[in-house]
């Protein structure tokens, strides 16, 4: 998956757990797109933990936002930003670990939009970001790129990954894991992908799927006499079944397998 | 309250919202012209109609000002600053922010140009989705 999100329980532990200093360890290898309204929310419960933001953990965060001044100082940079939903201040402190030795070294100057990556921090009462990564925008699309990948990834923490399961147990607030939307009991995934059919083509499935699996799969025989139905009902079903993908045939025409 | 900072990013229909609050707007899109007094120099940027550079009938001739297309397509003037204060504009796509002045002009804050090509009917889905409940007062 994708590195949004975090690696801990899907469970929802909490942030006060012992393990905590490892759960963060694990919470800043995730990079979550915001906005500067988003950083303005996000809460800490107490220095050194994580910062919070409704349902959310952040660990590395990035923004593109409107440079409005760039103030170079002996030993660090500062950053005054815009996105349109509020303003913050961004640090860069240069130095060998974080120098990228093949940046572009295109300056970020005021009046044009810009790129940073890196942790939120406090000093007294003032948040900033503590800048690992600051970089001119390479295409003016970007900007609109950031705003909707930061709406993608906090539906996605609302509602889970796209593609869950309608059936699939979302784990009751806190933070989850893509781990809790994984493999899939293989009856339930039977009954979700086939429950969309008609009695008799579902049937059919049903009772193949119900049948020791092996290569050749069924005899349509046994699928007549095991569904009940007649000969040209289980025709047309089959017929509807392969059209579809759900069955195939094997060793002749009159031996069907079901689809994995 | 959080919102004396934020200056959200608008199209043409949508600032009249804002209309008289003294807060500022993004207006995202193309520069069509440039209206100019005659003692002062426009600096360059895209000219659609040549006609429009000195016929512009819709707009006065006592300030300087220019005409751009917003994201939903909507034109936008907007009052630049009597110089000798500077603009910065130069390119034909540009996010202007400033303060609106009625639902078709904005006052010119400042300026980030944006270079020759963007996909404005993609900037009016973003500012449109910045807007829906699922994300307005959350994210924007």
């Amino acid at each position: 998956g994708g590195g949004y999100l975090t690696g801990g329980s899907p469970f929802g532990s909490n942030s006060g757990s012992p393990g905590g200093i490892g759960r963060r360890g694990a919470l800043l290898q995730s990079l979550r797109p915001i906005t500067v309204k988003q950083f303005s929310q996000a809460t800490q419960a107490h220095a050194d933990a994580e910062w919070v933001f409704e349902n959310s953990e952040f660990g590395q965060v990035t923004l593109v936002a409107h440079v409005i001044s760039v103030q170079k100082q002996t030993t660090n940079s500062v950053y005054q930003l815009d996105d349109g939903t509020g303003t913050l201040e961004a640090r860069h402190w240069p130095d060998s670990v974080n120098q990228d030795s093949d940046d572009s070294q295109d300056e970020v100057v005021p009046n044009s939009f810009a790129r940073v990556t890196g942790t939120i921090k406090i000093f007294g009462t003032k948040k900033y970001i503590n800048a690992n990564h600051i970089r001119p925008v390479l295409d003016p699309h970007e900007p609109f790129y950031h705003v909707l990948e930061a709406m993608t990834v906090q539906l996605i923490f609302d509602r889970g990954p796209p593609g869950a399961p309608i059936n699939g147990q979302l784990p009751a607030g806190g933070t989850h894991s893509l781990a809790a939307y994984s493999a899939q009991g293989h009856q339930s995934e039977a009954k979700d992908q086939h429950s969309h059919l008609q009695p008799v083509p579902r049937s059919i499935v049903r009772f193949m799927l119900s049948q020791p699996q092996t290569r050749e799969g069924v005899h349509v025989g046994a699928i007549v006499k095991a569904v009940g139905a007649d000969a040209e009902s289980i025709e047309r079903a089959l017929e509807q079944l392969m059209d579809e993908g759900a069955i195939f045939s094997t060793i002749d025409e009159a031996h069907f397998q079901v689809s994995q | 309250m959080s919102d004396e900072f934020t200056s959200p990013r608008v199209n043409a229909a949508r600032i009249k919202d804002y209309q008289g609050s003294g807060h500022p707007v993004r207006v995202t899109g193309k520069v069509l012209n440039v209206r100019f007094c005659p003692d002062h120099r426009a600096t360059r940027v895209a000219v659609t109609h040549l006609h429009d550079l000195f016929f512009s009938p819709q707009f006065s001739d006592d300030e300087t000002h220019l005409v751009m297309e917003a994201s939903d397509g909507g034109h936008v003037k907007v009052l630049l600053p009597a110089p000798p204060q500077p603009h910065n504009v130069t390119d034909t796509f540009v996010e202007i922010i400033g303060t609106a002045v009625d639902a078709s002009t904005i006052k010119f804050m400042a300026c980030i140009n944006m270079g020759p090509k963007l996909d404005l009917a993609l900037v009016n889905q973003v500012v449109e989705l910045t807007f829906d409940p699922k994300f307005r007062g959350r994210l924007f």
